[in-house]
């Protein structure tokens, strides 16, 4: 191609950049603004006359070159606008080849080889000899694992994509291939020419040729990456696979709830999988903030051998859990080996007693944990403050015409209204009909205790609003009741007229629905993933958080405007610890208004456990061959030559300004 | 003597006088004419001097009879005399406000260089008009004569002030309608006259006896020192030029400068005029005592 085709075919890579253009004939305004002519008297302007008739005839461009400077600066600005053009030429036939380099950083990729280097050592190594062999070509870098990044745009310089690679480093998320490949794709298809229409070639019904661009993408992996479901893929996509080891046991599920048993309160459920195809041995602890709260597991897992494991704990004052397998020998994978669990201590539960003093009420309050009760005659209550001083209000025997917003009510032998207005009949011994286990509050406790055990209860109706938690035949001896702002749950007789206190269901019925009327949560985290999204708001005038990661490193971290706290967990794994001090300190001197957030960052996936390498993702009707490619010339971009032209007209302008 | 000095300070001291007085304005024209083969005297009483003998003829003037021949011969022979003539020198000066610009000062420069010439000529017996013009011919000065009137032509020359404009050609036809032949013409003047050179240059011919031209520029019109966008003002016409004073604009300038003085040139030589291009960057003293001599104006 020569100069003139190559000017003919030139495009504009950025005509938004035309805008620049307004400033050529502001640059004029502003020079001939700038022109004040000193006024001087002469004899006679007789010979000026003529040598400036002279100069004229001599040179046509007389006039321009008097104003060489604005010559100068206008070449300068239109060297500059141009430049910014990115002014390209080339067509589809003379483009170079693209290659769309998709490089795993997935936490499969952290497995050790059997020459100690990691598998992502391998990667880039081997996406090293690729670009190495595209000189000539283009190229762009994008790496996935938790997210898919582009790391370059797509350029010819070999050297903008070696520094990209040698910044790249391994994660722990997962493999987001299909975001990479998409991504991948609109590069390539950004690439696409698309070639004019013959003319009446639409009537004659002629088959378009394929606009399809001369490129490939290059997936180096382990081959652990999830299927694509997407549209057929235009070009070829070429997997070069590293990594042979196979042999890993991983933490694939953690997960604790608090639940009363024997054990303690605390359940904690585990599972590992050997994902490998020999058998490894190792142990597996539960740590509690730093200290082995079990004794270890040790077992053997058979290749694909899925075990769970379960702990019961007593919960007190922990705030981390971590279990920890310690394979003997032979796994690959060690980012799946640990995880994470965080627990928060809730806050006191406020609970009010009011009534008649009730001995049994008052014991049951006493045995719950983390609670803080009152007891107030009914009518000293204030009613507008009980929503701001208490979470939960036991009413016994007596509630007032009107319960207060903002508080759960526990309501035991007295009808609540609005929801019943009349007071039902008394029913003595009913049978029971059924109770509704899934409520929460009935989850773990049996109401089998009180069939046919009740001296005498007032069975409520069905009302608008309640739901019948425990019924019999007449209504429900047990019910929940939300509408407007209140909510409670009223039980119909007098807990004294029963044998329902001498159960055990009755401590947890008890237990359950003041965390359940108090909103009290488990507390219990059980983490993220790296590059999942995690919000804080700390409220008041907080401003900014103090991130403290797993390695004990404290980072500030600013809130945005309306408050909040947006974190992207990180490659690293372990506990993150978000607080509005620095430092915690003692649990007795927290300060009023201290804000934390525990965020555990687990891998705990499967997909990335199985680390036994594999062909690749299956593409459908995507072809893979690497064959076909044609080498052409590159696409010419000719901004860094204007850049230049545009220095040199500086200079000029320099030269010419200094010589005047 | 040098031409250092300040506006106000005399346009000839006494030592440069006495320089003058040892020359005479150098005439070809009116020494080859008349062939006498050496210089006249200009002695008071000695006006004329026997010649040559010619027959009578009636009409002649029977006073000049040679009666000592017809007492002799018996034959009438009229005695000839060599006419002393008194040489009419006139000073021309430009005096318009052009003459006025540029630096060193034009305006001295002339002043001083007629004063030069004017006392040489005084010194010589020669009789000096001095006659002014700009838009026109100022009135007349009395002519002079005689080395006494040196200080007098000083003082005159001395309060003469610039005028405004030009008009050569006009200014000098007046002069021509009463100026002898065989006269001394010395124009002294820059010439810038929008209305060209040749009419003007046609009113001093040298066929009518001896025409000097000392063409006046100041030195920073022959070699300008400006620099930057400027606007002249004409001083005469009021009317300006724009002009960006680049190298080439300043190139330009002088090729317009030399090809001025080279038509010059050639119409001095149509009109059998002798000039004498004249910067006043060179000391006025240097141009009489130099490169007039130099140029036989002066012995």
């Amino acid at each position: 191609m020569d100069a003139s085709e190559a000017v003919a075919d030139m495009t504009i890579g950025a005509p938004q950049f035309w805008i620049w253009a307004a400033l050529i004939p502001l640059l004029l305004l502003l020079w001939f603004l700038k022109i004040r002519r000193r006024p001087m008297t002469v004899g006679s302007t007789l010979l000026w006359q003529k040598a400036l008739e002279d100069e004229r005839v001599r040179s046509p461009f007389q006039r321009l070159v008097r104003n060489l400077l604005l010559l100068c600066q206008l070449l300068v600005l239109i060297f500059l606008i141009f430049a910014l053009l990115r002014p390209e030429s080339g067509s589809l036939a003379d483009s170079s080849r693209l290659n769309v380099f998709l490089v795993d950083r997935s936490a499969s990729m952290n497995s050790i080889e059997e020459d100690g280097r990691t598998r992502f050592e391998h990667a880039r190594e081997v996406l090293n000899q690729k670009l190495d062999e595209i000189a000539g070509e283009r190229g762009v870098l994008i790496s996935f694992g938790a997210s898919a990044d582009a790391l370059t745009p797509v350029t010819t310089d070999l050297s903008l994509l070696d520094r990209a690679a040698d910044r790249l480093s391994v994660g722990v998320g997962q493999t987001g291939f299909v975001e990479a490949l998409e991504l991948g794709l609109s590069f390539v298809r950004q690439d696409e020419v698309i070639p004019a229409i013959p003319e009446g070639a639409e009537e004659a019904g002629t088959e378009l040729l394929s606009n399809q661009a001369d490129a490939r993408i290059i997936v180096i992996t382990d081959g652990a990456v999830p299927a694509w479901n997407g549209d057929a893929i235009e070009v070829p996509v070429i997997h070069e696979i590293v990594g042979e080891a196979s042999s890993n046991v991983g933490i694939t599920a953690f997960a604790a709830r608090r639940e009363f048993s024997e054990g303690g309160d605390l359940k904690v459920l585990l599972e590992l999988r050997n994902t490998g195809d020999e058998a490894l041995s190792g142990t597996l602890e539960l740590i509690g903030d730093g200290e082995l709260l079990e004794e270890a597991a040790t077992r053997t897992l058979d290749g694909g051998e899925r075990w769970l494991q379960s702990f019961s704990v007593r919960s007190g004052d922990l705030r981390n859990l971590e279990a920890h397998w310690k394979a003997q020998e032979g796994d690959a994978l060690e980012s799946d080996d640990r995880a994470w669990l965080s627990l928060k201590k809730s806050r006191p539960l406020r609970v009010l007693l009011v009534g008649e003093e009730n001995l049994i009420l008052k014991n049951a309050l006493s045995v719950v944990d983390n609670l803080q009760s009152e007891w107030l005659p009914f009518d000293d209550i204030d009613p507008e403050s009980l929503s701001r001083d208490y979470d939960v209000v036991i009413w016994n025997r007596q509630v007032p015409e009107t319960l207060p917003r903002g508080v759960g009510h526990l309501v035991f032998d007295a009808v609540p209204s609005p929801y019943w207005t009349e007071v039902p009949a008394v029913v003595e011994q009913p049978p029971l009909v059924r109770w509704a286990a899934d409520d929460p509050v009935l989850r773990f406790s049996s109401m089998s205790p009180l069939d046919g055990r009740i001296l005498r209860t007032r069975p409520l109706p069905p009302g608008k609003g309640t739901r019948a938690l425990v019924e019999v035949r007449e209504g429900a001896l047990i019910s929940r009741f939300a509408s407007e702002g209140v909510r409670g749950i009223v039980v119909s007789f007098d807990i004294l007229e029963s044998s329902w206190p001498l159960s055990p269901s009755f401590p947890l019925f008890f237990t359950a629905t003041l965390r359940d009327l108090g909103r009290q949560s488990s507390g219990i985290n059980s983490g993220v993933r790296s590059g999942d999204l995690v919000e804080a708001r700390p409220g008041g005038e907080t401003r900014e958080l103090f991130h403290i990661d797993p390695s004990g490193v404290t980072r500030t971290r600013s809130l945005d405007r309306d408050g909040r706290l947006q974190w992207r967990a990180s490659d690293q794994l372990g506990v993150h610890k978000f607080q509005s001090e620095r430092s915690s300190g003692d649990e007795d001197s927290i300060p009023a208004g201290f804000y934390s957030l525990e965020v555990p960052v687990n891998l705990l996936s499967l997909a990335e456990s199985r680390i036994e390498p594999r062909p690749g993702a299956s593409l459908g009707s995507a072809s893979a061959t690497a064959d076909g490619f044609s080498w052409g010339e590159a696409r010419r971009e000719y901004w860094p030559w204007l850049l230049v032209l545009g220095l040199l007209a500086l200079l000029l302008e320099w030269i010419v300004y200094h010589r005047r | 003597m040098s031409e250092v000095g300040a506006r106000e300070a005399p346009l000839l001291d006494e030592e440069f006088l006495a320089r003058c007085a040892k020359l005479v304005l150098f005439s070809r024209s009116i020494t080859q004419g008349r062939l006498r083969g050496e210089k006249r005297s200009r002695r008071r009483g000695l006006s004329t001097e026997f010649a040559d003998h010619k027959d009578y003829t009636p009409g002649d003037d029977l006073r000049h009879l040679d009666w000592n021949i017809f007492g002799r011969l018996e034959k009438l022979f009229i005695k000839l005399f060599e006419e002393e003539e008194e040489r009419n020198v006139f000073l021309l000066l430009d005096a318009s406000a052009s003459m006025n610009e540029g630096e060193p000062d034009k305006w001295r420069h002339c002043r001083q260089i007629a004063a030069a010439l004017g006392a040489i000529a005084l010194s010589a017996g020669d009789r000096v008009h001095l006659r002014v013009f700009d838009e026109k011919m100022r009135p007349f000065f009395p002519a002079l004569r005689g080395s006494r009137s040196i200080l007098r032509l000083i003082d005159t020359l001395e309060n003469l002030d610039p005028g405004k404009g030009t008009a050569l050609g006009r200014s000098l036809r007046a002069h021509a309608a009463s100026c002898p032949p065989g006269s001394i013409q010395i124009l002294i003047s820059d010439l810038m006259d929008p209305k060209g050179l040749e009419d003007a240059l046609r009113q001093v011919p040298g066929s009518r006896g001896e025409s000097w031209l000392v063409h006046l520029l100041a030195g920073d019109e022959v070699e300008p020192n400006l620099q930057g966008d400027l606007r002249l003002l004409d001083t005469e016409t009021s009317e300006y030029v724009d002009v960006t004073l680049t190298r080439s604009v300043v190139e330009a300038y002088r090729r317009a400068v030399e090809e001025f003085r080279a038509d010059l040139r050639n119409h001095c030589q149509r009109f059998r005029i002798q000039p004498l291009e004249v910067s006043t960057a060179i000391p006025f003293d240097q141009v009489i005592l130099e490169w007039m001599r130099q140029k036989r104006w002066l012995t």
